[in-house]
């Protein structure tokens, strides 16, 4: 019987181990998080203009397609939980809010408190640039706070960062 | 915690009746919600109605208030009757002292104090200027006292206005409502009345000023504002409360309940589940169950928002630092704290066993674990990536943040910093620990596969498999985390827990050794956290280095292009419909106006807007951070090119590249025809207030790359090789780009290439950066490297920050062993100790504030010294430009005075008596920034008094700075007051405390550190007699009397060693004298007993056989019969007498015993199980469940515990109670049985322990004799206290370093 309750206790020391493997997998996942890489976009056919698409250069697809995510992703929201999107730093001017720069990592906190209570009802990018260093697009954002339907300008650039293009300045004025 | 019979703790029950009460709690706070919520909306327009009603009277409240205070402010004034005497007599004392009264009169909440004659001229004022009149307000009101909404500029007041002195005078009492700047930073404060009453009464207001101010639409109502005496004067539009917004209102005020609420069950539910008696049964179980438990609270608060929905403020502010762990966990500092928390407990819980090992000093032990192999493997492959993990983690606190871990200018840090350096400290300690454990694992496991190997060679062997694995990680990690540094930092730890472990030191000092581990601990965790946190602040200089490097390659920003279009089109849209050549100047400019309703002044940009009529003529102008030369240059380039067609060109201003923006339109009216012209300029520059003064954005939150007070950096701009541009004061245009680096910036393709450069005793750190679009354009970066000073600083920072936590932390666990009516105990070493490194820090704290006093004051005299020679120059230049005082009415004008600033490098302001006629920055007062009217002191000292020099502190925002007047004479006669400002006063006392602390402090606080060491030091060796004094008692109280201790000094310690020795010796003596005379009154005793116990058999023997041989005398016929009986009596009593020869065999010659590991709580626990079902007796156990496992004989100490157990049962025949606990204390382990039987008589107490005492009629009486027996067998001790009517305590202690066990 002492020896079942051994052999008992020592798998449980065995599970035990399993469970610092996990917890250390889910520190690494922190440093993962730290150092990512931000995954390759897919070219999206539909993204932004309904423009023909093999007439543009690779820069102009790249970006277009990020523009596509970035309005996608201002819609729903979903943009603030893409670290992957924005670059190291990233320079934020919210109006009578925050400004300057952040980590990626920071951005999406201080924009998820921006957003908070705000249900955006439509946002599209009416001016864009796709060529040059700083491919940047405007754009009209209204959501619904309280009850109350509201809207803010959205203007955001894009930074090349080891050859890839990424959010660098979102400023909502 | 005390279980009871049934095993469970106090805390159990009070945790699970809290837990299923608040339960339903939760449910019903839930219910209410959903009631409240259906309410609002079936009442919702009652609830509106009221809602309304309540705001009316509250926004009515609020300028009442206002009103009231006005009126009071009048009140003081007109009892003043020596201040209207003043005015009244005339003369410049008398007048100046009428000043002086209204200053004091003023309070600080009233923007001016103006005192008017019947006229409404104004005679005397305090505080900010308004109107330049109040004539016209006096003509059209015929009564004594009366309120009006006067507007200046973007300010809008609450005037109040009171006849005094039968109509002679009149009191002006101003209260500011708006301060209506578009932007807001530290020189500019906004203010508004709409905007704080929205605050107070949650919802949306706007004032109607004016008529221009018109009713908002449908979903607002308005509230007529009233003044005392009835009359209406303004109106307050606000927006309708809302159904939806009162449900969320709703919805978030239960929130927080709710939040607490869940917070509360989760911490029961948590103490309940833990302290479950089934649950607390397993081994690896419980810890699993433990830490699910701690992660499980920890997600649940950060999901239900607890307790940032409680605390808010910085503490949650994700500006501060944000970073994506599992869950959100560390989204703010406030969520990073409780995180870091939960991961130090986890670790502590996983580590409990092995860090109880180490404190109680158990030697290694060989592992018992299945497959040891793999556990190795598993420890020396793990902890280089918690290393990792660590070092991202610490990188995160860096890169993530905002916050400013080594600012210069303070020796202590902020509390948001503090508070990360907390987490850092205790992330760091978290590391270490697991470090330790991991070496004492490894070690264990490595020492079953080499039997008879030393530890040294064990030690070696684990230390390199831990540098093995590191190796191998290092291989596969392409970002290494932490430096090198930290992997030896990490061996030391390792080296120093085994060295800790295997030092001898007594067995009840486990205190000792586990401050020694704690110590060595946090020496490493400092130098670890200093070293990570060093390279991580450095390599985010590099980055942001970088990113600068890229804003410069970059050709034109986009969204300061857009910025500048956005004004345009602001601006068209503005003046569409109106001729620019009707617009008139006023109190504001139009330019300004416009501007202010831009992205330009939105976002703070230096700046400028110009208007021009359909001539060519500029009718208004606004500019601010602009100079009249970039002004110049920007208009002339701006109108080179087409309409609406971007400017960008770049200049060196200062040593700083900057790039200026402009662009030029026509404004046209709905037929088409053009009625002027707009142009809008803008610097992306950092630019002063002032001239002098150190740059800065207007926009307060944009940031130099690297502090320039600490390192100073210069750009270099190549083209094909060739310098182009330079900011470094020793770079020439033509210089060559190094042959090396053209060679390396061809050969390799990355954007960015870092090199060093020394040169002398200096070094750098220089980045080149190329365009992309451009390869031969090349931006260097020359960055100077931090000397030793400022690592030393920073070192000392956070050396000091550790110490702070030190003491809190100690404050905190003093006050909490206080609550629990325990004494704090920090021995006579700690108590030196704290007092040596008190005594050294003492002068810091003094040094550090007199240094910053001293700064201060030195350099108020240098400001005073340079304001003084600035205010003579400036003087002196505009005298020599006046030939009369005609002159001086037209020619000082704003020309006059920008040619004269920018050719002296001082801003300067002319006041004609008491307004501005001209300044070298008119913009300031034509946007209200600066008031316009010379303040009240200034003007008695330089108008009235004529003093040749005077100066005060000023405000402008938030900033305070002083200003120099001085009166402009000419020929003797009064012509007006030139006033200097100086503003770079904060910025220098920062550069001048920077350095300060880096050469000065940062040294002192060095000498500090290894003063504290050194008392750490001093103060172990001036105890350690002590010390070693206080384990000789204690051992001479266990009965060891063949210590003697070494006198490692002559003096007064010396001597109490030799006394303490001489001691020794004379209790040896008595003690052996003592041992033979008990010996031999034993030997007696036993023999006395022995004897008659034998002759209590004896007896019937005899009397059977002298019977007998009386029958065969007497020949009786039963004589059979007889001799069986007679046989029988003689073979009973012969057995009785072998019964007591074996009793005393036994008592002298034990069996021997079979030592193995057993754990006392579960023999203990089998012991009470015999007793269980006696009646009337109830047993109480409190077991510490970390005892590790002790080497005994099973047989032989349950036999002690069942023996006093016994004893005390059968003390109690009415019944009882009885106590036992097991405790860990000074390396044994204490058990403690405690009944509350008669207690045992003084007189007999002694000899319980005695062979063949008993008060008892049956048994031999040697039952706790043998019990003493085994104990002391075991190097233990057994003690008994008793008191008669209170019960009998007996303490068992026995050490867990007993020989048997190594």
């Amino acid at each position: 019987m002492r020896l079942i309750f051994s052999r008992f206790s020592d798998t449980l020391g065995t599970a035990m181990r399993i469970v610092l493997i996990i917890f250390c997998i889910l520190i690494v996942q922190d440093s993962v998080a730290q150092s990512r890489v931000p995954q390759q976009r897919k070219f999206k056919k539909d993204s932004l203009v309904g423009e023909e698409v093999t007439s543009l250069s690779r820069q102009q697809r790249d970006v277009r397609a990020l523009f596509g995510q970035i309005q996608h992703g201002l819609l729903n929201l979903s943009l603030l939980s893409s670290p992957s999107l924005f670059a190291n730093q990233v320079s934020v001017s919210i109006r009578g809010g925050e400004t300057g720069y952040y980590s990626a990592n920071q951005v999406l906190s201080v924009l998820q408190e921006y957003f908070a209570g705000k249900k955006p009802f439509s946002f599209e990018f009416s001016r864009f640039e796709d060529e040059g260093s700083t491919p940047y697009a405007t754009g009209r954002l209204t959501y619904i706070a309280k009850g109350n339907r509201e809207s803010v300008q959205v203007y955001v650039s894009l930074v090349q960062q080891e050859g890839k293009w990424l959010l660098g300045q979102v400023n909502i004025y | 915690m005390f279980t009871t019979s049934s095993g469970l703790t106090p805390a159990y029950r009070p945790a699970l009746w809290g837990f299923f009460i608040s339960l339903p709690l939760l449910g019903l706070l839930q219910l209410l919600q959903v009631w409240k919520q259906r309410s609002l909306v079936d009442t919702w327009p009652d609830r509106e109605r009221e809602e309304v009603a309540v705001l009316t009277s509250e926004i009515q409240a609020s300028f009442s208030l206002r009103a009231a205070k006005a009126i009071e402010q009048a009140g003081i004034v007109s009892t003043n009757g020596f201040l209207f005497e003043s005015i009244r007599e005339g003369g410049s004392e008398n007048v100046a002292s009428a000043f002086a009264q209204l200053e004091e009169a003023r309070n600080e909440n009233i923007a001016s104090l103006e005192i008017t004659d019947a006229q409404g001229t104004i005679l005397v004022w305090s505080g900010r200027g308004s109107l330049p009149s109040y004539k016209s307000l006096l003509q059209n009101e015929a009564s004594d006292s009366f309120f009006v909404i006067t507007s200046v500029g973007l300010h809008r007041y609450l005037t109040f206005i009171q006849a005094m002195q039968d109509r002679q005078f009149y009191v002006v009492v101003n209260q500011t409502l708006e301060m209506n700047y578009p932007i807001s930073n530290r020189f500019i404060s906004r203010f508004s009345l709409s905007e704080e009453l929205s605050q107070v009464v949650g919802r949306e207001v706007r004032i109607a000023f004016d008529s221009s101010d018109v009713h908002p639409g449908e979903g607002w109502g308005t509230v007529p504002i009233r003044t005392p005496d009835g009359k209406t004067l303004t109106s307050v539009h606000f927006r309708f409360p809302h159904l939806e917004e009162a449900v969320l209102e709703v919805q978030y005020a239960f929130g927080v309940w709710k939040a607490g609420l869940i917070a509360v069950i989760s911490v029961l539910g948590f103490i309940a589940l833990i302290q479950f008696p089934r649950l607390r049964g397993l081994r690896y179980g419980h810890t699993a169950l433990v830490i699910v438990a701690i992660w499980g609270i920890r997600i649940l608060w950060r999901y239900v928002e607890f307790p940032s929905v409680l605390l808010g403020g910085w503490l949650f502010d994700p500006t501060l630092f944000a970073s994506p762990f599992l869950f959100d966990l560390t989204s703010s500092v406030g969520e990073l704290t409780l995180s870091v928390v939960c991961l130090f407990m986890t670790v502590a819980v996983l580590a409990r066993r092995t860090i109880v090992r180490l404190v109680t000093g158990n030697q290694e032990r060989p592992s018992t674990a299945p497959l040891p192999v793999a556990g190795i493997v598993f420890w020396i492959l793990v902890l280089p990536i918690i290393v990792r993990s660590f070092g991202a983690a610490v990188r995160g606190f860096v890169f993530d943040s905002t916050l400013y871990y080594q600012d210069p200018a303070s020796l202590l840090p902020s509390v948001p910093v503090l508070l990360m350096i907390g987490n850092l400290f205790f992330l760091t300690m978290a590391l270490v620990g697991i470090t330790m454990v991991a070496f004492v694992q490894v070690k264990e496991t490595v020492s079953r596969f080499t039997a008879g190997w030393s530890s040294r060679s064990l030690h070696l062997i684990t230390t390199g498999l831990f540098v093995a694995g590191y190796l191998t990680f290092s291989a596969v990690d392409r970002e290494p985390q932490v430096p090198v540094s930290v992997l030896v930092l990490l061996l030391v730890v390792g080296t120093s827990t085994d060295i800790i472990r295997r030092k001898e030191i007594h067995p009840q000092s486990s205190h000792q050794r586990a401050l020694r581990l704690v110590g060595v601990a946090a020496i490493v965790a400092f130098l670890i956290a200093a070293v990570v946190m060093d390279a991580k602040v450095h390599e985010k200089e590099r980055q942001r280095l970088q990113s600068y490097a890229q804003e410069l390659l970059r050709p034109v920003d986009s969204w300061i292009s857009l910025v500048v279009s956005d004004a345009i089109n602001t601006a068209q849209e503005q003046l569409r419909a109106v001729s620019l050549s009707a617009l008139q100047l006023s109190a504001t400019d139009p330019a300004f106006n416009v501007w202010a309703q831009t992205l330009l002044s939105r976002e703070g940009y230096n700046s400028g807007l110009f208007l021009y009529d359909e001539f060519g003529r500029e009718r208004s102008s606004f500019f601010v951070g602009l100079t009249s030369y970039e002004r110049y240059e920007l208009l002339t380039r701006i109108f080179d090119e087409e309409e609406e067609e971007l400017v960008v060109f770049d200049r060196t201003v200062r040593g700083e590249q900057v790039k200026y923006y402009g662009m030029w339109s026509t404004v046209r009216e709905e037929g088409g025809r053009s009625v002027g012209t707009i142009a809008v300029g803008l610097s992306a520059s950092r630019r002063a207030l002032f001239r002098g003064d150190s740059g800065e954005f207007l926009r307060t939150s944009a940031t130099h790359p690297i502090d320039p007070r600490i390192r100073k950096m210069t750009v270099d701009e190549f083209d094909r090789g060739i310098l182009v541009s330079s900011t470094s004061p020793n770079a020439r245009r033509g210089d060559l780009l190094p042959s090396t680096i053209a060679e390396r910036l061809k050969s390799e393709p990355a954007r960015f290439l870092w090199t060093e450069q020394v040169e002398g005793a200096t070094s750098a750190e220089v980045l080149y950066a190329r365009d992309p679009s451009a390869p031969e354009r090349i931006i260097r970066l020359t960055l100077t490297s931090l000397d030793v000073r400022w690592h030393l600083f920073n070192l000392m920072k956070l050396l000091i920050s550790f110490g702070l936590l030190g003491v809190i932390l100690f404050v905190v666990s003093a006050g909490w062993l206080v609550m629990k009516g325990n004494r704090v105990n920090l021995g006579f070493r700690g108590k030196l100790a704290i007092a040596f490194a008190v005594l050294s820090i003492l002068p810091l704290i003094f040094l550090a504030y007199y240094n910053r006093q001293l700064a201060i004051d030195r350099l108020n005299e240098s400001i005073e010294r340079r304001l003084g020679q600035e205010l003579e120059l400036v003087h002196q230049r505009v005298v020599s430009a006046l030939q009369s005082e005609e002159d001086f009415a037209s020619g000082v004008n704003d020309d006059f005075c920008e040619a004269v600033a920018s050719d002296l490098g001082i801003d300067f302001t002319v006041y004609n008596r008491r307004t501005v006629q001209a300044s070298s920055r008119p913009e300031l007062y034509r946007a209200s920034l600066l008031d316009s009217r010379l303040g009240g002191s200034a003007y008695t000292e330089t108008v009235l008094r004529q003093r040749g020099f005077f100066q005060q502190t000023e405000r402008i925002g938030e900033v305070d700075y002083v200003v120099g007047y001085s009166p402009i004479m000419l020929e003797g006669r009064f012509l007006g007051v030139v006033a200097v400002p100086a503003l770079y006063r904060l910025h220098e006392i920062d550069q001048e405390l920077a350095q300060r602390n880096a050469y000065l402090l940062g040294a002192y606080a060095f000498v500090v550190a290894i003063t504290t060491v050194i008392a750490f030091v001093l103060a172990g060796r001036l105890s350690r007699p002590l010390r070693e004094l206080s384990q000789a008692a204690r051992r001479i109280g266990r009965g060891d009397l063949d210590l003697q201790l070494t006198p490692r000094s002559s003096d007064e310690v010396g001597e109490l060693v030799k006394a303490f020795n001489e001691m020794v010796q004379e209790l040896k003596a008595n003690r052996e004298h003592l041992a033979r005379v008990e010996r031999e009154l034993a030997w007696k005793e036993m023999a006395k007993q022995v004897a008659h116990e034998i002759k209590n058999p004896l007896t019937p023997i005899k009397l059977s056989i002298q019977h007998l041989q009386q029958a065969y005398k007497d020949n009786v016929p039963q004589f059979k019969e007889i001799l069986d009986r007679v046989a029988r009596t003689v073979v009973d009593q012969i057995e009785t007498l072998s019964r007591i020869a074996t009793e005393f065999s036994n008592f002298a010659r034990m069996p021997m015993p079979r030592y193995e590991r057993i754990s006392l709580n579960e023999i203990l626990r089998e012991s009470v199980t015999l007793f269980s079902q006696v009646e009337g007796i109830a047993f109480k156990t409190k077991f510490d469940e970390t005892l590790v496992p002790i080497v005994a004989d099973r047989d032989e100490l349950r036999r002690v515990f069942i023996n006093i157990l016994r004893n005390s049962v059968q003390a109690m025949p009415k019944g009882g109670t009885v106590e036992m606990s097991t405790r860990l204390e000074d390396g044994s382990c204490v058990i403690t049985l405690r009944d509350n039987g008669p207690g045992i008589p003084e007189d007999i107490r002694s000899r319980v322990f005695q062979p063949n005492f008993s008060t008892k009629t049956d048994g031999m009486g040697i039952g706790l004799a043998i019990s003493r027996k085994v104990i002391e067998d075991l190097n233990g001790t057994i003690e008994l206290w008793s008191k008669v009517g209170e019960g009998t305590t007996i303490e068992i202690r026995l050490p867990m370093s007993h020989p048997a066990t190594v």
